[in-house]
């Protein structure tokens, strides 16, 4: 059967948005690298006082891309191998788990062990 | 142990792995120089299937000399307690770092041309001059032969040295380097795995640049197939390698920074970029595409390149700058 034209479209669009946040992630890890470089022969004692701090950043402008890149591949790579049907089924099977667990006996614990834990204190340090 | 006895053993089997070597050190470069003349001159080009088969054969011999000296190494190179007396264990020198790293990517280069079925003829002048610089930087700057593992000899024979000193403090601090270096460097089993696999993704990359460039020359898509069936291969070995230089890393470099190390930023850039290169193929066909997929095939090798000399250039944990 032949794709339609909007979904090849869309194929491509996905495709175009992968290649493009792959790029834009080997960037930040070249601009990462000539950093590096730079601040370990300019400024004296960096690895200790710099370091941690250019850590962060990185990990700050990097964690969106990489949610981003997941999320695309997840819509494009599936589908390449697998037919829709087998992934409607197994994402509605999916769905159906996450609701059972959200309505079943587990939550209704005082002390349940399937609670979110508290998330750790976030500061944007974005000073290099 | 006696450290002094250990010295002398090392010093004899430094002396026969040059005597042997040597030759072979001065032949590589001249054969380098021969195989570049052969893939230059279009007349010459009918001799260099022989020429690259030789070469093989001549590098396989050299590397069945080093894997005798790492053997032996492995056999003297013992590894003691001051605290208690007992062996702590044996280092294992892996055949792929320090002086042998060039030669490793020569020959696994050189196995890898011997092999081409696809293309061969138009390919093998291409990997010719790659195999050429690989196998003159391997002589002139490796010197597997004359020149064998400085760093860890150095290291060996300093620890050596503190076992002869008489002071324990001394002995113990270098004996604690040494076994660091034993357990989380050289004998661990992610060295065994990890390097190899990264040298035999960087061969199949050399071949599929060659193959872009042909394309790029040529305007013919079958040489594209080509490019992508060689970029395929590696991109596994890259993906796994580099998966396992993650545990290891953690393990290895505790208390120490090296995410977004300078090596590490690199290797991340050059997975992308492949990755991207074999993402952006998926749609070749439409116009104006293979521009694209040759210009990201190109950009990715020359990362590669970069990656590899990021290690005696930038700073940082992974280097050796």
């Amino acid at each position: 059967m032949k794709t339609p034209a909007h979904l090849r479209q869309w194929d491509y669009a996905l495709t175009v948005v992968t290649v493009a946040l792959l790029g834009t992630l080997g960037l930040q890890s070249f601009i990462g690298t000539a950093y590096v470089w730079w601040a370990e022969s300019v400024i004296p004692g960096w690895q200790i006082s710099g370091y941690p701090d250019f850590m962060l950043v990185m990990n700050v402008i990097a964690a969106p891309q990489v949610i981003a890149l997941v999320i695309v591949m997840g819509l494009c790579v599936p589908k390449r191998l697998f037919d829709r049907t087998a992934l409607v089924i197994v994402s509605a099977a999916m769905l159906g788990a996450e609701w059972r667990r959200g309505h079943g006996p587990a939550t209704r614990r005082p002390d349940s062990r399937y609670s979110w834990p508290s998330p750790p204190s976030f500061r944007w340090r974005l000073s290099l | 142990m006696n450290p002094a006895a250990t010295r002398t053993e090392f010093a004899a089997i430094i002396d026969t792995l040059a005597a042997f070597g040597t030759p072979l050190q001065v032949l590589m470069p001249v054969g380098a120089a021969i195989l570049l003349a052969l893939a230059l001159v279009p007349a010459w080009q009918r001799y260099l299937g022989p020429a690259v088969t030789g070469t093989t054969i001549l590098l396989l011999l050299g590397y069945a000399l080093l894997a005798w000296f790492h053997w032996r190494v492995w056999e003297l190179a013992v590894v003691v307690s001051p605290e208690t007396g007992a062996i702590s264990g044996r280092v294992a020198v892996p055949l792929w770092i320090e002086s042998v790293k060039l030669y490793v990517w020569a020959l696994t280069v050189a196995l890898m041309a011997v092999c081409i079925k696809r293309h061969r003829a138009e390919l093998l002048p291409g990997v010719s001059v790659i195999l050429s610089i690989l196998i003159a930087g391997a002589a002139v700057w490796g010197k597997p032969f004359t020149e064998p593992l400085p760093r860890f000899l150095n290291q060996y024979f300093g620890y050596l040295a503190a076992m002869d000193s008489g002071n324990f403090m001394i002995a113990m601090n270098a004996y604690q380097g040494m076994e660091g270096a034993r357990q989380f460097y050289y004998n661990t089993i992610y060295m065994w795995i990890h390097p190899p696999a990264l040298f035999f993704a960087y061969g199949t990359f050399a071949i599929s640049f060659v193959a872009t460039v042909l394309m790029i020359m040529r305007r013919h898509s079958s040489y594209e197939t080509t490019a992508y069936r060689w970029a395929r291969l590696g991109y596994l070995p890259l993906t796994a390698g580099m998966l396992l230089g993650f545990p290891w890393a953690i393990i290895a470099w505790q208390g120490e920074s090296w995410w977004w190390s300078g090596k590490v930023n690199m290797s991340i850039m050059l997975w992308v970029l492949y990755t991207a290169h074999l993402h952006a193929r998926l749609y070749l066909r439409r116009q104006g595409m293979w521009r694209w997929v040759a210009a990201l095939s190109i950009l990715s090798f020359l990362v590669l390149l970069l990656t590899y000399l990021a290690t005696y250039f930038v700073p940082g944990a992974h280097s050796v700058v």
